[in-house]
């Protein structure tokens, strides 16, 4: 029996139009690295991500401010005369005289930090000369960065730039978790005895050495990474998987407090890193267009600068550049999430334990600590 | 998952909810691009360029209609910009006269791989107009505004194809099944 042509096309329609092939198993793998990264497409989110990057820069700003060097600083009233006096004029470690024991000589002169004033020459003071000089009452300091004296009429008090040194563009950011070194105080070497050890100055800092030391200070050293701030770049793999680096700014921070029972100094020493982040990073999952993800990676970071600051009680203060050139290592894990701003950046937040591999010569957070909590809010750009 | 929450999930871009849509149709998707094109790995890239469009269109589909048609829809068009780009539009070709008819027994007794693969043997504009008229249901007005060409022309072509497509079955049923 012949087919009505009605029939042929009718019968073709309906075994054709719903026929099934299997598709390639590499498909949706090709398909979903294909496709675009998804977009914001909320203003709010923009000014949202223009929030943040003002308010990092700002951070960043004031931060730089906080610790850019203060050239007015203000020596004992009693000495301005003894110290005006004194005469070639030199630069010499700071010295601590206590009317009841000998004062000990400066073995050693820290050159490298030796900065006279151009237009103000500095202040030198001789020990021997000191010793000249009737008793002071209290303790005598010559800071390494001449300080104005309050009764120096003939030179204004200076006051640099208040916005100094590094500033901010765009990037991450991340608060690191303080630590507190050598909280029980035995006296290793978190807090020294000026007096006593008859220092180099400014204390170059926490050292680990073993000469005489005795703990002055409740509470010992503070550490913390102050700030991370950076950029990072991205490149997806595949659907789950992609590759970061860029790089990171970053302090180390560590806080103490010296001197003698009735003087205190305040210590703050700063390391400034500059890094290199390699990551591994594994989507876990899409929660509307958040991703979940988890990273793996090393980070190698360079000390650029450093910097140690004290406060005395008596109101003067002095700083000292430190340096120190080894390479840090550091082995970081994180889980975060991201959100896509754009085609090509997306903003990040993550959580995560860093690992040192090692520390530099001086006491920091890396050399008290093997981990720390590190918190990291950011934006990836992708290429 | 039903439907609409998947092509919500599409919407927000949630890859979860891709996938399942993929998984929902892409089976038939396949086979779709695979009756346009003669070639398989053309096939292929049909498919991940149609799957690319729908997800990236996917807040244009307002509701009105079946959701399978409209993706139906956006596959056709990708499959046609393939063979524009293959160069293999309809043309006037010449085939040899068939006025052979087909009996229901031969038709039924392929299997549906077999008449897949018959259409896939058709030359290319045959096939793209019998496939846009007989199965996806277009009518040759719409088919002549798609494919540039006359309406006259679509009747044409696709009665052509119709005869090949006859000729053809009935040839794979002699051989094939005729004998017993």
């Amino acid at each position: 029996m012949t087919m009505s042509m009605e029939n042929f096309e009718e019968q073709i329609r309906n075994r054709l139009r719903n026929a099934e092939v299997e598709p390639p198993t590499d498909a949706w793998q090709r398909i979903a690295g294909a496709m675009p990264p998804r977009r914001n497409r909320t203003a709010l989110l923009w000014w949202t991500a223009g929030g943040v990057a003002a308010g990092l820069t700002w951070l960043f700003a004031v931060g730089g401010a906080w610790q850019s060097p203060q050239t007015e600083s203000v020596a004992p009233t009693t000495m301005a005369e003894a110290v005006q006096a004194s005469a070639p004029r030199r630069v010499i470690a700071p010295v601590s005289v206590s009317p009841n024991q000998p004062r000990p000589l400066p073995n050693r002169m820290p050159a490298a930090s030796v900065r006279p004033v151009p237009s103000q020459p500095a202040v030198c003071i001789y020990v021997d000369e000191l010793e000249e000089l009737a008793a002071p009452a209290v303790p005598l300091y010559a800071a390494l960065e001449r300080p104005a004296l309050k009764s120096d009429t003939t030179a204004p008090a200076r006051r640099k730039g208040f916005l100094r040194g590094w500033h901010v563009g765009m990037g991450a950011a991340s608060v690191g978790m303080p630590s507190m070194g050598n909280p029980s105080g035995d006296g290793m070497l978190y807090y020294t005895n000026f007096p006593q050890s008859a220092p180099d100055f400014p204390q170059s800092a926490p050292e680990r050495t073993t000469r005489a030391i005795q703990p002055i200070a409740d509470g010992g050293v503070r550490h913390s990474i102050s700030a991370r701030f950076g950029v990072a770049f991205y490149k997806p793999l595949d659907d789950r998987w992609s590759v970061s680096t860029g790089i990171v700014y970053s302090q180390l921070v560590s806080r103490w407090e010296g001197g003698i029972a009735s003087l205190r100094e305040k210590y703050v020493q700063r390391y400034h890193l500059v890094g290199v982040p390699v990551s591994f990073n594994y989507r876990l999952f899409s929660v509307g267009h958040l991703n979940a993800y988890a990273a793996a990676g090393v980070t190698m970071d360079v000390n650029v600068a450093g910097r140690l600051k004290v406060d005395y009680s008596d109101g003067t203060s002095a700083r000292r550049k430190l340096h120190d050139s080894c390479l840090l290592w550091t082995v970081h894990g994180r889980v975060g999430v991201a959100y896509p701003l754009l085609r090509w950046a997306s903003a990040y937040g993550e959580v995560g334990v860093d690992n040192y591999l090692n520390a530099p010569s001086m006491a920091t957070l890396r050399s008290e600590k093997k981990t720390s909590m590190v918190g990291q809010l950011g934006i990836r750009i992708g290429f | 998952m039903t439907e609409a929450q998947l092509i919500n999930g599409c919407r927000q871009g949630k890859r979860k909810a891709q996938k399942s849509l993929y998984d929902m149709f892409a089976r038939k998707m396949m086979a779709l691009c695979l009756r346009y094109c003669g070639d398989r790995a053309l096939a292929e890239d049909m498919l991940q360029e149609g799957f690319i469009r729908v997800f990236a269109h996917i807040g244009e589909y307002g509701g009105d209609g079946a959701f399978e048609g409209w993706i139906r829809r956006i596959f056709v068009n990708c499959a046609l910009t393939g063979l524009r780009q293959q160069r293999a539009m309809p043309e006037q070709e010449s085939l040899e006269s068939v006025t052979e008819t087909v009996d229901d027994g031969s038709l039924a007794s392929i299997t549906t791989a077999e008449l897949l693969e018959l259409v896939r043997e058709l030359p290319p504009g045959f096939r793209t107009v019998f496939n846009m008229y007989a199965i996806e249901g277009y009518s040759h007005a719409e088919i002549a505004e798609m494919l540039k060409i006359t309406e006259g022309a679509s009747r044409s072509q696709y009665a052509r194809a119709r005869l090949a497509l006859q000729s053809k079955v009935k040839r794979l049923y002699d051989n094939e099944y005729g004998k017993f």
